[in-house]
């Protein structure tokens, strides 16, 4: 938390080796958090690099309240619907294009275990809300109520949302998850 | 429930993506590039700073420091009353209710709550301070979390130690720090001192406000003049406002507050978005220091860091009492008319006009500016941010088009003659006296005042102001630059007329017929 203040502190006075830190510090689990929605390398690697252009482009006036973490989280949440707003007016003139595209290009260096494979698929599997709340909570560590807000919906119907999330999960993955747990 | 957590496990653990050193470069160079066209866009900086001087001035912090003594010295007390089962129980005699609110206080363990304040000027213009502290209140510590904007700048603890208590200063923006022992001080906090002062205060108050929303809750509000509680003035003035439902403090306005050498200006002292039965964190209060921060007083990194931003600055020996009789005088100005540059500008409290030019003398545009405020008492101190209103009317008569738009109190185009008062509060800070002339027919004196004395502003940026001898006001003012080819730029306000007669409807917009509406963004 204190690291993350000095952090904002120093980049805001245009720190380039504050944003190098918040750069390490924030990629993998951004990329997590877009992967994870999106279930596409490369639009997941867009929409992180777009977050921190954005970000950096703030710099001068960015007003952030709350956690670093948080806003950056909000942020790719953000990105993500664009896009997927985007794909939505896209789809039916362009689908085969975009399927097309979809395969790793030869220089894709986003690294997934098998198990976070799996896990991705299955978090894709999904509705858009429900995914949203159980990737926010719990790679991004939000909480319900700021979750809330982001999703413009009561706490209570995250909190379902969250449930019924990690019921159809646990129904997807079936018995894999104990075998790892172990 | 056994398999929920083992999902909620494999996701945080086991969901992980890795960035290849490819795409880690790549996306890194991506940055840095925008990061590089973005700095090389940004523009100059070209108007003169004076937001971070005016809040990190001393003097305003040590306004505040006393009043944020004197509201604890002083205490407050609230009422509740007869009408716990009455609707308005605000209505009663606050014997009636009071205790039950003092009972409720005695429950509160912990207090979270924000503090900050707001500049008021007597023509109508407030300013929000960017500087605001998170305060945090718990049995015999607490700690305060000071903020530039979004920035956190600083913390202050006071903890316990045997039965001392340590004070530790933590400056983010100085990379310093400090410690202080209190002797005998441990053991005497009370997170809620302050408010079961103001809950004891009730009774004395000089009426009810009647019910207003804050942060989403309907609340009442009691006025007191700080004159019933201390050896104050009578026109401080403090507004508690308290929860209809909980009976709890939810705002506390303290206004009409002095900002000592600043008599331009007053400022209203906040304290809000309280949190009640917050469990906070032990290790919260658990100094913490990074690592290379130098132990020394902010003041002294400041005063060095200032030296070799400003340089030496040079300071005139101004008559005492000058400063006073110029702002006196300017505070009393009902109306006035001015030119600057190609603009003429028409002003009285509240409510502004200013006509552009063209070079050939043709009106090309005026912009009329009106403050609605919830009161529009002549020392502002009823000010109140959410009901805070200018509304900008903007007649283009070379495109034939206007537009409309309204500001709140956060950001809003300053009055004229806050920039004159501002340089007014100034005037003991001159740099050197220009010695008597004749302007405009005025026997006027004259002063130079650089544009460090009040900001990080650039060698070459500075007033010349020429004031009339007999009435102290302002007769012709200059500010210079140094643009960036080494060119001076001179920009001046001259041909006043205090007090002038205006025609009565000079400040009611006037838009022609035929003229079409246009977005403001697009004016």
């Amino acid at each position: 938390m204190l690291e993350d203040e000095l952090l904002k502190w120093k980049f805001k006075r245009g720190s380039n080796e504050a944003l190098t830190c918040i750069y390490e510090k924030y990629l993998e689990p951004m990329l997590t958090l877009a992967m994870g929605l999106l279930n596409d390398a490369d639009a997941a690697e867009d929409v992180v690099q777009d977050v921190f252009v954005s970000f950096v482009k703030s710099r001068h006036n960015f007003r952030m309240w709350g956690s670093l973490s948080g806003y950056l989280a909000t942020s790719v949440v953000n990105r993500v619907r664009d896009h997927q707003r985007r794909l939505r007016r896209q789809a039916c003139r362009d689908t085969e294009r975009r399927i097309a595209a979809e395969p790793a290009r030869p220089d894709q260096a986003v690294i997934l275990s098998e198990q976070a494979k799996l896990l991705t698929q299955a978090v894709a599997g999904l509705p858009d809300e429900q995914r949203e709340v159980v990737l926010l909570r719990l790679k991004a560590g939000m909480k319900f109520r700021d979750i809330a807000k982001l999703q413009q919906t009561s706490i209570n119907t995250v909190l379902s949302r969250y449930r019924y999330g990690l019921e159809r999960l646990r129904s997807m993955l079936d018995g894999e998850v104990k075998e790892w747990n172990r | 429930m056994e398999p929920i957590r083992d999902i909620e496990e494999a996701i945080r653990k086991k969901l992980h993506v890795t960035a290849g050193s490819t795409l880690h470069d790549r996306v890194l160079a991506r940055i840095r590039h925008a990061q590089e066209q973005y700095d090389e866009t940004t523009p100059a900086l070209t108007e003169p700073v004076t937001r971070r001087t005016i809040m990190k001035s001393p003097i305003v912090k040590f306004a505040a420091a006393v009043v944020v003594i004197v509201s604890i010295l002083g205490g407050v007390t609230f009422w509740p009353g007869r009408g716990s089962k009455n609707a308005k129980w605000w209505l009663g005699p606050p014997a009636a209710w009071g205790q039950e609110i003092m009972d409720s206080l005695e429950k509160v363990k912990t207090l979270v709550y924000r503090q900050r304040f707001v500049f008021v000027r007597p023509y109508g213009s407030t300013h929000v301070s960017g500087s605001w502290e998170r305060c945090y209140e718990a049995k015999d510590m607490s700690r305060k979390d000071a903020y530039y904007d979004s920035d956190l700048v600083g913390i202050q603890y006071n903890i316990p130690d045997g039965n001392n208590t340590i004070r530790y200063d933590v400056s983010f923006e100085y990379q310093c720090f400090t410690t202080v022992m209190y002797e005998g001080g441990a053991h005497g906090h009370d997170p809620v001192k302050l408010l079961r002062f103001y809950v004891g205060l009730l009774d004395k108050a000089d009426r009810v406000l009647g019910t207003e929303m804050f942060e989403g809750r309907k609340c009442v509000g009691f006025e007191i003049s700080a004159d019933k509680y201390g050896n104050n003035p009578k026109e401080w003035i403090d507004r508690i406002w308290f929860d209809v439902a909980t009976k709890l403090p939810v705002r506390i306005e303290k206004h009409n507050r002095p900002a000592t050498d600043h008599p331009e200006q007053t400022f209203t002292f906040i304290q809000d978005q309280f949190e009640y039965y917050v469990e906070l964190p032990v290790d919260m209060f658990t100094p913490q220091i990074p690592e290379g921060f130098v132990n020394t007083h902010p003041d002294n990194i400041r005063a060095e860091r200032e030296r070799q931003e400003k340089g030496e600055m040079v300071f005139a020996d101004m008559p005492a009492g000058l400063k006073d009789e110029i702002v006196a005088a300017l505070k009393e100005v009902k109306t006035a008319i001015y030119r600057e540059g190609s603009m003429v500008v028409y002003l009285s409290r509240y409510v502004w006009r200013q006509d552009t030019y063209s070079e050939e003398g043709k009106l090309r545009k005026t912009e009329w500016f009106a403050i609605e405020k919830e009161d529009m008492g002549e020392t502002s101190w009823d000010f109140n941010d959410k009901n805070y209103r200018l509304t900008q009317t903007i007649v283009n008569f070379e495109n034939s088009s206007y537009t409309q738009a309204v500001h709140g109190a956060n950001s809003h185009p300053q009055h004229p003659m806050d920039s004159i008062l501002l340089l007014a509060g100034y005037v003991d800070l001159a740099d050197r006296m220009l010695g008597n002339t004749n302007i405009e027919g005025i026997e006027c004196f004259g002063l130079e005042l650089s544009a460090k004395k009040y900001g990080t502003n650039p060698d070459g940026m500075l007033h010349r102001l020429w004031f009339n001898v007999e009435t102290k006001l302002p007769v012709r003012m200059e500010f210079e630059w140094l643009r960036d080819d080494g060119k001076k730029s001179v920009m001046v306000k001259d041909h006043f007329d205090w007090n002038a007669e205006l025609p009565a409807d000079i400040f009611t917009p006037q838009i022609p017929p035929d003229f079409t509406f246009v977005e403001p963004d697009r004016m």
